[in-house]
């Protein structure tokens, strides 16, 4: 047996002695706390392939760096890392701290654009609204379109110039009662004709909103008589509520 | 023969005075309705003096669970009337109004609407739609803030509409028609937020600040917390002023801040832009559900009322002695004006429950528009927020990483850190922490 073993106990011998070789000489990266020198030498070793250290640590060290590391006594000083071989913890702190204000720059970058962008959707749509609301004021004849926006994008309850928006909306509201039955009596006595609705005023359709578009499309459709002229009331209705008759 | 003749007639009537008193009083019973007046206003108490900047306390309110049933076919929720598009949007719009209601009280610090997973905020409003329509809103809302205390817990709000707001659209856009709902939750939650010392308000702000640490730098800022015997959550100790790590958190908290901004902003553009539709869609639900339930009455009214004469008419026991033919002559005169007359009403009955038939196939119809064009607008601004608070997340997960690393270096610990070691993130769902 002690043949035998003999040769694996060398083996194993000499390893030991080679690792205590190995432990014992200065480090080429690694965490060297103490004062000897390295840490500001630029290591041949480059930091591992995927280290979390941030680009600027792999840089070769600054002139100054390595005296102040070798004037240094701290370990947390001249620590050197598997990432920043050559790097002192200021400097890769520093470094760190840049990733994170560059991050935070771009973040910065990206959400100021976002909110712009959500800004001028907002305002946008107010401008929009304003201006329907002005042309529906004038009792312009594009009602039709401007109505459809205005389904949608109306300015908020507590938007500032929804004041003017309703003056807008008043005056509108004159201005297309008035209309009606001028309408009624001049060109559009046979829109209702064979609508099962011509006993009763039908309001125009032109500065319908959606909800009155639909009812006014159901009540055309309709084939039933009866159900036809409760459509046509409901629609009638609807409009008169719209209009704060 | 002229005393039996009289003696026939006050008989006769005494049965139809019993018959009109009773009919009468069911038409007296069908012909009640809720009939809707406006509302005295209620407004949110504002704040009368300055609050403190360390107890000024931001608030998050959460869009509410739309409330729509599972395993419900479209016919019963139609029946319920939910249309769960519209509930989507309203879970949206509600909390925007919330919110507006409680950024103009004063009492507040910031007050966003930001999704479910926006919780490191001081005070946090959730809640669930339990109905919604024009005729009536009612919500359950709940009320907590960051150290776990609930001060509202699960609380019914429900209100008629104010009708006043329904009468013209510069009325609607001035002041919505269920204010009075919002406004009585702001002022509950300033009345729990009162009965609360200044030392909880300012411990509610740092605990929010320090879960906020917590959750982003776990290793350097966890053990500030802890909790007591309540289970509620309370400083143990505080970092120090000049921790690096503690101010870099900070400045990270600021973005947050950004991202709730932002998203706030969707939402506050999303309730913009279906604020004028929606306003004409419930007060035309409304008037639907009014004239449907007008019509329901009388209906159900005349049917029974038709029904009741038809049968007296034809049950009621006869009266008159067999020789007595005037006697006889008025009663069947009667049991046949009785028959007429019933079978009239009864008819009667029927069409008006062909009336509220078409009343709500009305607002049906109003309902499935409304939806067609509210729907798109919940989808892009649930994009929208996804997208952002997605980009957020994975910032967060780079700050994350960042943080521990400078934290290993400023305690003197070498980064040894492998790309897959990662420092401990919390398994969020994605956009779900990005959104604080």
């Amino acid at each position: 047996m002690s043949v035998r073993t003999a040769p694996i106990y060398l083996l194993l011998a000499g390893a030991l002695l080679l690792a205590a070789a190995c432990a014992s000489s200065p480090p080429g990266h690694g965490a060297g706390h103490g004062q000897g020198g390295g840490a500001g030498s630029p290591a041949p070793s480059a930091s591992p392939a995927g280290s979390t250290a941030p680009s600027d640590a792999a840089k070769p060290d600054p002139p100054g760096a390595g005296a102040a590391s070798a004037g240094g006594g701290t370990g947390s000083a001249q620590t050197s890392g598997p990432d920043g071989p050559g790097q002192t913890s200021d400097e890769r702190r520093a470094g760190l701290d840049k990733r994170l204000d560059d991050s935070l720059g771009s973040f910065d970058a990206e959400l100021r654009t976002e909110q712009q962008r959500v800004a001028q959707e907002r305002d946008t749509r107010r401008a929009a609204a304003a201006g329907s609301a002005a042309a529906e004021g004038q009792g312009a004849d594009k009602s039709a379109d401007t109505s459809g926006s205005a389904g949608t994008e109306v300015p908020a309850p507590d938007d500032k110039p929804s004041g003017t928006h309703r003056r807008g909306d008043a005056s509108r509201r004159r201005d297309t009662s008035g209309d009606l039955k001028s309408e009624k009596a001049s060109k559009k006595p046979d829109d209702n004709a064979g609508n099962g609705a011509s006993a009763r005023e039908i309001p125009d359709g032109s500065d319908d909103d959606v909800v009155a578009r639909r009812l006014r499309q159901a009540a055309e459709q309709e084939t039933d008589p009866e159900l036809k002229e409760k459509l046509w009331q409901e629609y009638i209705d609807y409009k008169r509520n719209a209009q704060g008759k | 023969m002229v005393r039996e003749l009289g003696e026939n007639l006050r008989r006769g009537m005494r049965w139809g005075l019993a018959a009109a008193g009773c009919v009468a009083l069911v038409a007296a019973a069908g012909c009640v309705m809720n009939e809707s007046k406006p509302l005295p206003k209620v407004n949110p108490i504002q704040a009368d003096r300055q609050i403190p900047q360390d107890e000024l306390l931001d608030v998050v309110v959460h869009p509410l669970d739309p409330g729509i049933p599972p395993n419900l076919d479209p016919k019963a929720l139609d029946k319920q009337r939910i249309n769960p598009d519209i509930r989507k949007a309203e879970s949206r719009y509600v909390a925007t109004l919330l919110r507006s209601t409680l950024e103009t009280s004063g009492q507040w610090g910031a007050v966003r609407v930001a999704p479910e997973s926006a919780q490191l905020i001081d005070v946090i409003v959730s809640g669930k739609i339990v109905e919604s329509t024009g005729a009536k809103l009612a919500l359950d809302i709940t009320v907590k803030d960051s150290t776990g205390r609930v001060w509202i817990d699960a609380r019914r709000y429900q209100t008629p509409p104010d009708t006043g707001s329904y009468k013209t659209d510069a009325a609607l856009k001035a002041r919505d028609p269920f204010q009075n709902l919002y406004s009585a939750i702001a002022n509950d939650m300033v009345a729990a937020r009162d009965a609360l010392q200044g030392a909880d308000r300012r411990d509610i702000r740092r605990v929010t600040q320090l879960e906020f640490a917590n959750d982003l730098a776990p290793t350097a800022m966890g053990g500030y917390l802890a909790k007591d015997p309540k289970g509620l959550v309370k400083v143990a100790r505080l970092p120090a002023t000049d921790d690096p790590i503690a101010t870099r958190v900070e400045r990270i908290r600021q973005r947050d801040a950004g991202v709730i901004d932002t998203v706030n902003g969707y939402y506050a553009n999303f309730s913009d832009q279906m604020n004028a539709s929606y306003g004409q869609w419930r007060r035309a639900s409304f008037e639907e559900i009014e004239k449907e339930q007008r019509a329901l009455n009388q209906a159900r009214t005349r049917t029974y009322l038709g029904a009741a004469a038809v049968l007296a008419s034809v049950f009621v026991p006869n009266q008159c002695s067999p020789y007595d033919y005037n006697c006889q002559r008025v009663q069947s005169a009667a049991r046949y004006g009785g028959a007429i007359g019933g079978t009239a009403a009864f008819l009667s009955g029927l069409k008006k429950y062909a009336d509220a038939k078409v009343h709500a196939q009305a607002l049906k119809e109003m309902s499935e528009t409304f939806q067609s064009e509210v729907a798109p607008q919940v989808i892009d601004v649930e994009g929208r927020t996804l997208k952002l608070t997605g980009t957020a997340e994975e910032q967060y997960r780079e700050w994350r990483k960042l943080l521990h690393e400078l934290y290993l270096e400023e305690n003197g610990t070498p980064v040894q850190v492998a790309p897959e070691a990662t420092p401990p993130v919390p398994p969020v769902p994605v956009a779900a922490d990005a959104a604080r």
